[in-house]
């Protein structure tokens, strides 16, 4: 079917958003008008929407490419490009040498008796706890995790530690920047709600509202913001951005878990990260589970209730195997 | 840490996160080169931060993005013609099939195909049509980037989704004469 231009002119304006309210009503009395218009109309949607995703047809690597510019742009005070050459004597080196023990041995000296006198030590032990900051800032520690957290904390700035995983609700201060420090990561926020999930091999950070910087504790000009509704892991020094599609990531503080077409492969992630177990799919199911979803809501039922309704959902059968689920046919 | 109220270097890193990836496909469709693409828009950042910090924080990055990227790519190419690459004598009867081949094979896919079709589209249109998909700018913005009317832009957006439209509706028959083609050619 052959458009007259008057119409193709509405249909390109309208798909770019840049219909006028008489031009975007013209188009809709023109869609009511026969039900081939309106087929007509939604090829050209699903071509308009297909082909954005066409043109990106490369994926290029955006935080080596980050790294790269980042260091171009920024290049670090003290270790600009020596353009002569420079010796060095023995001596020289040996005195240098030996100031850098003193006030290494003075400043480890230093940090350590700070640390043992400032810092507070909130362990979660048998239950999820719930903690209230002097600042308002509410944080949910999930079992079996640890956070620190300085005696002065909100005086200047508020620091804190974190191994394990935990929920923060930030008041907001400008001022005082709030931290998250991991093993190999740093978390910085100034007020939002956010998650910190740090195993021995990730750290991951999931945002709930506002904004956050998540960076390498290393190296803190490698870093990604995550904004509402984004996270991002941290493995091997190497960041990965991903969208958040459902609430599950905070299930251990509600007992909630909701899937909504959630592929298998990410629900039985889901299950296994609640209930602190592994799950895995046999290998047989693997090679077509993208094509399985799971439906459903879970509000803190036991694991074997959970297993038990996926095995009716998606006709699998689970088995224990040295303290590991397996999901196979 | 201290992280200082850098406004511009927060906003400059959130801008190359978020473009980086189209700006680099942009540079594809000219210049057909997955390094000199990295390379192009790379060093057009590093020029934004250097020289034209104030544009870091206004509405019209995105614009100026698309805009200086497009003309370093067309710098790159005018340079890269003094020395030629490609010459004529490297076509030959087995090129000459591949690219019938290449599409046999991928009818089944119809993203692929898409793109095929897309990569057919006149040169202006194709231009218009990519980069409007690309940088998901307004008309004004494309016409402004390309130097033309908002009207041209419209236009070849309109011919370019006929033309689309027409080759997705028409691909049964298409491959009915590429096999053909391809049989009478082998």
């Amino acid at each position: 079917m052959e458009l007259s231009e008057n119409i193709m002119q509405l249909i390109t304006r309208h798909l770019n958003d840049e219909a006028s309210k008489e031009e975007q009503a013209e188009l809709e009395s023109w869609l009511r008008e026969s039900p081939v218009n309106k087929q007509e109309y939604d090829a050209y949607v699903k071509l308009w929407e297909d082909s954005s995703g066409i043109v990106l047809k490369h994926r290029f690597d955006t935080s080596a490419a980050w790294e790269k510019v980042q260091k171009k742009i920024q290049p670090l005070p003290g270790i600009a490009p020596v353009k002569r050459g420079v010796v060095i004597s023995f001596k020289r080196l040996a005195v240098a040498a030996a100031i850098i023990v003193f006030v290494s041995a003075t400043a480890l000296y230093l940090y350590n008796r700070n640390e043992e006198n400032s810092w507070k030590t909130i362990a979660a032990l048998q239950n999820n706890q719930q903690v209230t900051m002097p600042d308002g800032t509410v944080i949910r520690l999930r079992k079996g995790s640890t956070l620190r957290y300085q005696e002065d904390f909100g005086d200047k700035e508020r620091t804190t530690k974190l191994s394990g995983e935990a929920f923060f609700e930030v008041q907001h201060d400008e001022q005082k920047p709030f931290k998250v420090y991991t093993a190999d990561a740093v978390v910085e926020v100034l007020g939002t709600s956010f998650l910190v999930r740090n195993t021995d091999s990730l750290d991951e950070v999931v945002v709930n509202s506002g904004r956050v910087r998540f960076a390498e504790r290393g190296d803190i000009s490698r870093q990604v913001i995550l904004t509402k509704g984004q996270k991002a892991e941290l493995v091997n020094k190497q960041f990965t951005r991903d969208t958040v599609l459902n609430s599950n990531y905070l299930s251990w503080e509600n007992g909630k878990l909701i899937f909504h077409n959630t592929p298998l492969k990410q629900a039985v992630e889901d299950i296994g990260n609640l209930y602190n177990i592994s799950i895995v799919l046999a290998p047989d199911v693997k090679e077509h589970a993208d094509s399985i979803s799971i439906k459903a809501e879970f509000d803190k039922q036991t694991l074997e209730q959970v297993i038990d309704e996926i095995q009716l959902m998606t006709g699998l059968k689970a088995s224990r195997e040295n303290g590991v689920v397996v999901l196979g046919k | 840490m201290h992280i200082e109220n850098d406004l511009p270097y927060q906003r400059f890193q959130e801008v190359f996160e978020q473009y980086y990836n189209p700006l680099c496909n942009y540079a594809f469709s000219f210049v057909n080169d997955l390094s000199s693409s990295e390379d192009i828009v790379q060093e057009t950042f590093v020029k934004i931060w250097e020289k034209k910090q104030d544009i870091i924080t206004s509405e019209g990055l995105r614009f100026y993005l698309f805009t200086a990227v497009r003309n370093n790519c067309l710098t790159h190419l005018q340079k890269a013609k003094k020395v030629p690459v490609v010459e004529l004598n490297d076509y030959d009867a087995a090129d000459e099939q591949m690219p019938v081949r290449q599409e046999v094979k991928d009818e089944t896919d119809y993203r692929s195909h898409l793109a095929a079709a897309m990569d057919q589209l006149p040169p202006k249109c194709r231009e218009v049509f990519m980069l409007s998909r690309m940088s998901k700018q307004s008309y004004k913005e494309i016409a402004d980037t390309l130097g033309v009317s908002i009207k041209t832009v419209e236009n070849q957006i309109g011919k370019a989704l006929k033309i689309l439209r027409a080759y997705v509706k028409d691909r049964k028959m298409i491959l009915l004469i590429l096999i053909f083609l391809f049989y009478f050619l082998k």
